[in-house]
């Protein structure tokens, strides 16, 4: 991506309760691979963290993206079924190493 | 679910192709995920179809066919292969979840069929199936290449086709057999006119033809069609002066794709007026329809009359536009445009500007059918299966309707129908679809409080049906703000009926229980017979796990009165297995015992699955307090195999009673004689386990390749059929000795392989010889 800094961060909320760790780790790497297709494809997103809530099994995925709906395709993509997406603003840091996977 | 696989018989005959289906057969045992690539027509699915049939022995556990042309919406992908495996639709956190644990150690062949408008989707599926299923193997058909590491691809090429040189040969005519597209003409043309024959005479010209068409497959079926009333030589000379207008100026296309929209062209030109408008018209309906949905659909104007359109369709298939295939029920017919035709008819329409009008009448139709009452009757299991054959029809209505640009009156209708599917959602496989096409609906521009209203009771529904009961909640609720505010009373009632449940189900068994009589009352308020029965289900169930069996037995007592009097069979059911559970908490062992069996007679008939995993739980218990245990552990087991397969949970104190009742065995049986009897019931197909718990005789297995159930009646005619394939007939020869027309012949031999499961006329003849079935 030639310049991102104008794209905007969401968040979207994946419930991985009951997802056994190695299933997760395959989710994350669908998630990833779709998120690189796109990319591929000219369209302007980014994957930029994960956190994880092992009490509950939430997850919060940040992407940087133009809008929502590039954020939906790709999840849709994954086959990756989630909860909530917001648009958000964030005091922290991300990667900002293209084509690598956060973590 | 036949353990087999899911593929069907071929409609026609498969001509050549056999270095490709060599080089597929290679390629699958060495990689674990070939793509077979190459333009519209040039017969990918064909090919993929047969060499997997082929490899068939190669795979212990199945070769599996998802069809995906209809399929839009990638998130569906999963769901969609989960429903061709015969998997239960369940919520998971990932999609893959329980396709990979089904498949993880199973060795199997998955054919993902038209992957091109879902390549990214199918790409990143394809993938995590092969990291986590080590002994999976795809085979795709795509337009376009997956990308996926350790993908080999397969370009399909043209069929071969003699150069111009070649016809000066010796041999003549006989050479030109060699040719792979030849030999399809002649096929394809045999059919049309059975006496029909490659000679000295027209051999150079079917060759040019062939040439012409650059050994498309599609386009030569196109192009035979033809013969009832052109010759080769006038086919030839059509084309020629066809494709001369059409090459003129304009942007250069691959050569295939000219001949190939060149004939396609031509086969529309060639056309009287209202068949290319029927054409056109036919071309909204999404893979298949039938002869009623023709005729609501494309007639009704004064280009087409409701009388004239069987005609239509008629000449249509004899012109190879339509395929003419068999029905859910092989005695229904039903159409069907490959979608390089269809897409061509739907361009025609869009520059006729009659697209929108054609959509919204193809809408109608959808929502007339859903709307049909057949939820609760006797004929619940005809109208899902109806339904099913429709689904990629209502899935393209509702895509039409429930986009956002559509209007806010269209919207509204479109959620109707989502929501008028209620019950057919959770039937057969599509309760992610049914969720997923309900939140978009609820995520479009503000609709009216009473089109809210429902889609979010339904939604709520379906999510607790899918055992997302926090999800559930939410929609549930939101629902009874909804309709407290608009006033909607039926949609409170509903909403409250389903949110009681859902409050119990989650340890709040006060707040439920008050929202269940309000939704009681407010059902007998309005009338509505089917909320009545429906909340004294719930109610019954309620108040059964919470050990007021004399106040649930004369609320499910009322429901099976009502039930019987309304005809809702399905209801009527659960009513029984209620009574029958109470009865056994009252140590009335007899009357359980009748009750339960008739709960379970009714569960079969109306195809309701969950209502069968509780009258096998439940006739379990009651056999066991009858002393026969070895009995109960078997039910006991085929239950909780019955459960499985629908992901359904047993209610807390409904585990109680089968844990006592487990406890009860064992103090009759040894232990092994208790594990052995579970898991003798454990294995036991639905079939067997119903006939098993009724005292019916055992089903007899699947008769070879037969469905399931009762064996396979065959009709005198194609008993007739069958013995002629045996002696190794083609279907040109059968419809010559039985003076029919070909395609009544193919139509034969597809309804046998589908009433025998099927895929190869090598099989038919194998059965023919063993039954000893001849003219």
């Amino acid at each position: 991506m030639a310049d991102d800094a104008d794209l905007r961060l969401f968040l979207v909320e994946h419930n991985l309760r009951g997802l056994p760790p190695a299933e997760q780790a395959s989710a994350h790497r669908a998630l990833a691979e779709a998120v690189r297709r796109e990319a591929s494809r000219g369209r302007r997103i980014r994957y930029v963290q994960r956190i994880f809530v092992p009490a509950d099994g939430r997850c919060l995925c940040l992407f940087a993206a133009e809008n929502p709906g590039a954020v939906r395709a790709v999840n849709d993509i994954a086959q990756f079924p989630l909860i909530a997406i917001a648009a958000v603003t964030s005091t922290a840091e991300p990667t900002r190493d293209r084509g690598r996977t956060a973590t | 679910m036949d353990a087999r696989g899911n593929l069907t018989g071929e409609l026609t005959g498969f001509v050549g192709r056999r270095a490709e289906l060599a080089l597929v057969r290679q390629s699958l045992s060495a990689a674990r995920l070939v793509t077979l690539t190459g333009p519209g027509g040039i017969g990918k699915t064909r090919l993929a179809l047969r060499a997997a049939s082929a490899a068939r022995r190669a795979f212990r556990d199945g070769v599996w066919l998802t069809e995906l042309a209809g399929l839009r919406d990638p998130a569906l992908l999963a769901a969609e292969l989960a429903r061709s495996l015969g998997l239960f639709d369940q919520a998971a956190p990932w999609g893959v979840t329980a396709l990979s644990d089904h498949l993880a150690a199973r060795q199997a062949l998955l054919i993902l069929d038209g992957c091109e408008h879902l390549t990214d989707g199918c790409a990143v599926l394809a993938d995590a199936l092969l990291r986590g299923c080590p002994e999976l193997r795809i085979l795709a058909t795509s337009r376009h290449v997956l990308r996926v590491a350790g993908e080999v691809t397969i370009v399909v090429p043209p069929m071969s086709v003699p150069s111009e040189a070649g016809l000066g040969a010796p041999g003549g005519s006989g050479d030109l057999s060699r040719y792979e597209a030849v030999r399809l003409f002649a096929d394809r043309a045999a059919a049309v006119l059975p006496e029909f024959v490659i000679d000295d005479g027209n051999g150079p010209v079917v060759a040019a033809l062939c040439r012409r068409l650059d050994g498309i497959p599609l386009a030569i079926e196109l192009a035979t069609g033809r013969l009832r009333s052109l010759s080769p030589g006038q086919i030839l000379a059509r084309l020629d002066s066809g494709f001369g207008l059409l090459s003129g100026g304009g942007p250069a296309q691959p050569p295939r794709h000219r001949a190939l929209e060149g004939t396609l062209e031509w086969s529309y030109e060639l056309l009287t007026g209202t068949e290319r408008a029927a054409w056109r018209r036919v071309s909204v309906f999404a893979r298949s329809f039938d002869l009623d949905a023709a005729e609501y659909v494309c007639a009704g104007d004064a280009v087409i009359s409701p009388e004239s359109v069987a005609d239509l369709i008629d000449s249509l298939v004899a012109k190879s536009v339509l395929l003419r295939t068999a029905g859910q029920d092989a005695a229904a017919v039903r159409y069907r445009l490959l979608d390089t035709i269809g897409a061509f008819g739907l361009r025609k329409l869009r520059a006729e500007g009659d697209e929108r009008a054609l959509r919204l009448r193809h809408f109608g139709w959808c929502a007339a059918l859903a709307a049909r009452p057949g939820a609760w009757g006797a004929g619940r299991a005809r109208w899902l299966a109806e339904l099913d054959s429709e689904h990629e029809n209502l899935r393209a209505a509702l895509e039409f309707s429930l986009s956002p640009s559509s209007p806010p009156d269209v919207v509204a209708a479109g959620i109707g129908l989502a929501c008028d599917l209620w019950r057919y959602w959770p039937a057969h496989g599509h309760l992610t679809e049914g969720r997923r096409i309900l939140a978009s609906a609820l995520d479009l521009a503000d609709q009216p409080a009473p089109v809210r209203c429902r889609a979010l009771w339904v939604a709520g529904y379906l999510a607790i049906v899918q055992a997302d009961l926090p999800g559930a909640r939410t929609l549930l609720e939101k629902a009874i703000t909804t309709a407290r505010s608009a006033p909607d009373p039926p949609a409170m009632a509903y909403a409250a009926a389903y949110l009681g449940y859902a409050l119990f189900s989650a340890g709040e068994p006060g707040e439920g229980s008050a929202l269940l009589e309000s939704a009681l009352a407010l059902h007998r308020e309005s009338g509505d017979s089917v909320g009545v029965e429906l909340t004294l289900l719930l109610r019954g169930l309620v108040l059964l796990c919470s050990g007021q069996q004399d106040a649930a037995a004369l609320g499910f007592a009322e429901c099976a009165r009502l039930c019987e009097r309304d005809g809702n069979v399905q209801f009527q059911g659960h009513a029984q297995w209620g009574l029958a559970v109470a009865a056994w908490l009252s140590a009335d062992y007899q009357a359980a015992g009748e009750l339960a069996a008739a709960g379970l007679r009714l569960a079969r008939e109306a195809e309701d699955w969950i209502n069968v995993a509780q009258c096998l739980e439940s006739l379990g218990w009651i056999a066991v307090s009858r002393r026969s245990a070895g009995r109960g552990l078997m039910l006991l087991g085929a239950a909780e195999t019955a459960r499985a397969t629908i992901a359904m949970q047993l209610q807390p104190a409904l585990r109680e009673y089968r844990e006592t009742a487990l406890r009860a065995a064992g103090d009759l049986l040894p232990q092994p004689a208790v594990a052995a009897a579970l898991a003798k019931g454990a294995v036991m197909t639905p079939a067997e386990a119903i006939s098993f718990a009724l005292g019916e005789a055992a089903p007899s297995g699947p008769p070879p390749g037969g469905p399931d159930g009762a064996p396979p009646v065959l009709t005198r005619r194609e008993l007739d059929v069958a013995a002629l394939v045996a002696q190794g007939l083609s279907n040109s020869q059968i419809a010559a000795a039985l003076v029919i027309s070909s395609r009544t012949a193919e139509t034969h031999v597809a309804h046998i392989m589908t009433k025998l499961g099927f895929s190869t006329r090598s099989q038919i003849a194998a059965w023919s010889a063993a039954s000893g079935e001849s003219t």
